[in-house]
């Protein structure tokens, strides 16, 4: 929790949320919907994107009411200056809304599987910096309980973000995060704090950055394929990522 | 008007009592409480005054935010406070100055801590890799960590207090490898002039069960909180006890279509529950398991209701305890979703309160 509030010129852990592409997308699915009342769903805290900036960045669409977990929320929401309610469930009424879900984050959901397909750009991009790196012989066993070994000589690349951040423990069976130009797999367990990535022969150093995901079109994997790798929605992966990872927003 | 949606109740005496089983399960090898990511959501300050009242003088922090927060909350020397997941973009003055003990791996670091210019000798703890592959100096580099340690041993900017490892737990054989690979290089340290380092090599598993692998210090994160391994013997029958419970009031009981009834509480995956747990876990209400049942939502749960179940809006739902009001425990948690119970706890939402008990 306390890492958050060092004075790094940037933090260790990031997620960058771009509030022109939530706007964006919020404009495609207010004009998809039906002719009733918008209610934006901001539950987990905006599905970890932040619900009063979140909020904030959308006061001045045509959105009735944005739905929130707590009261928390809802105060945040208030003291950001927004006027548009922010309301909670036992206040809503499902039959006369048309609720927008977290696929105004670019993310999928099981009621929207491909949020690309309706022209919905992922906003959260989460990075994290490389501590330190090892080149490492072929047939190595890398973390925990050894589940993942190196097939050629290779350099792995300690990133700082682990399952306390909310990334799977079982992200190596086919999780692969971007660096330098191309993707590469998790290797072996993800630990409470850091992952190993297996960057074979890309020339890496301490504080470089790596990529889980954000918008494909720079190379990244999507939310939506970080999270089918994992077995889930990649709204479940945002909303569990913790609060270690420094939010910021372009 | 707000309600609790879910608290976290932490049970310090369980916390003290398990302290106390660990410290003569590996006496006269001492223990480290290792305290990261918020004493594993138990609450770091709580957790570490706890255990330094334990008579406990090793806390590790992880990295240096912990560490120093922990020594600006009046946690001062001679407890010593271990970071070892340093930054290459931090600053490491403020640590040094705050007789914060460091992880060491690389000569890049020991030459970080040469230009930081600190009044005081920085205390080091030299890491060598035993096959983890994390971080730690290969055998190959390990001589060189050891004779730039020892040089600016020399000139009064370190102070090499410790050499040290973690291992991959992968099974007994693999451990063997490991410390005996650690033996060599304590050996290696030896002769390049570093007097008597302490050794640490094992965590909770480890630790508890091999002798072999405890060295001068075991660092214990897990069993202090009394979360065993999965697949393995219980808290109970290791003679720890489980400190967290997660509870949650009942929100909502509906009727569905075809007569059967489910209620809710107001803990959902944005509050850490694991969307693998619908299907695979109970809940105890008033003594008496229920099923979760799907979906799980963002912000909410469902438990699946008998027709002669008698719950009511408001009652207590134990989502997990040590299974003395009859739920499940985190280890039977961990071992039905597929997880360690670890985390479990570690990706709880800090917004839910924590109550001492």
């Amino acid at each position: 929790m306390s890492s958050a509030l060092t004075t790094h010129p940037t933090p260790p852990r990031r997620a960058t949320i771009d509030l022109g592409i939530v706007r964006g997308n919020s404009r495609v699915l207010i004009a998809h919907a039906s002719p009733s009342r918008i209610v934006v769903d901001l539950r987990g805290d905006a599905y970890g994107h932040g619900a009063a900036a979140v909020a904030a960045a959308m006061s001045s669409e045509a959105i009735d009411a944005f739905l929130v977990s707590n009261d928390e929320a809802a105060h945040a929401i208030r003291a950001s200056g927004v006027l548009i309610p922010a309301i909670q469930r036992r206040q809503a009424d499902a039959a006369a809304e048309s609720l927008i879900g977290p696929e105004i984050f670019g993310l999928d959901t099981l009621s929207v599987p491909d949020p690309r397909a309706l022209g919905l750009l992922p906003a959260m991009t989460l990075s994290a910096r490389v501590l330190s790196t090892k080149k490492v012989g072929a047939d190595e066993g890398v973390s925990y309980g050894y589940v993942y070994r190196t097939t050629a000589p290779t350099t792995l690349a300690m990133v700082c973000l682990g399952y306390s951040d909310g990334i799977d423990r079982h992200a190596c069976n086919g999780g692969r995060a971007w660096f330098a130009g191309s993707t590469h797999p998790v290797a072996g367990r993800v630990a409470m704090d850091v992952f190993m990535l297996d960057v074979g022969d890309k020339p890496v150093s301490p504080g470089d950055e790596v990529v889980l995901f954000g918008d494909e079109a720079q190379g990244y994997p999507s939310p939506v394929a970080w999270a089918t790798s994992l077995g889930k929605t990649a709204a479940e992966v945002t909303a569990s990522l913790g609060d270690r990872i420094v939010r910021s927003y372009v | 008007m707000t309600i609790p949606t879910g608290e976290i109740l932490i049970d310090l005496e369980a916390l003290r009592h398990n302290i106390d089983v660990l410290t003569a399960q590996v006496a006269p090898s001492q223990v480290m409480v290792v305290v990261k990511n918020d004493a594993y959501g138990h609450g770091l300050i709580d957790v570490t005054r706890a255990a330094v009242d334990s008579g406990v003088s090793w806390i590790g922090a992880l990295d240096l935010p912990t560490a120093l927060s922990l020594r600006d909350a009046g946690v001062s020397s001679p407890t010593r406070i271990f970071a070892w997941l340093l930054d290459p973009e931090e600053d490491l003055a403020p640590a040094i100055a705050a007789s914060v003990d460091l992880g060491i791996s690389t000569v890049a670091q020991l030459n970080t801590i040469a230009a930081s210019q600190a009044a005081n000798p920085a205390r080091v703890h030299l890491k060598i890799d035993t096959g983890l592959h994390r971080n730690g100096a290969t055998p190959e580099d390990w001589p060189g960590l050891v004779a730039r340690a020892r040089d600016l041993e020399d000139q009064g900017v370190v102070e090499i207090v410790a050499v040290w490892t973690h291992i991959a737990e992968a099974d007994d054989h693999e451990d063997s490898l490991s410390i005996a690979r650690f033996e060599d290089a304590v050996a290696i340290a030896r002769d390049l002039g570093v007097r008597a380092p302490l050794r640490h090599l094992a965590a909770s598993a480890a630790g508890f069960a091999r002798s072999d692998a405890r060295f001068d210090l075991v660092r214990f994160g897990a069993f202090v909180y009394g979360l065993p391994p999965g697949d393995g013997p219980s808290a109970e029958s290791m003679g720890l006890r489980q400190v967290m419970t997660l509870r949650a009031p009942i929100s909502l009981i509906e009727a569905l279509p075809d007569g059967r009834r489910r209620a809710s509480i107001d803990l959902g995956f944005a509050d850490g529950l694991s969307t693998s747990a619908p299907g695979r876990i109970a809940v105890a209400i008033d003594g008496r398991r229920h099923p979760l049942v799907g979906p799980l939502e963002v912000d909410r749960a469902w438990i699946a209701l008998d027709d002669d179940s008698d719950v009511a809006v408001g009652d207590t739902v134990t989502v997990w305890g040590d299974g003395s009001a009859g739920e499940q425990t985190l280890q039977e948690w961990g071992n039905a979703t597929d997880t360690m119970s670890e985390e479990l706890v570690v990706r709880l939402s800090p917004r839910i309160p924590r109550r001492l008990v």
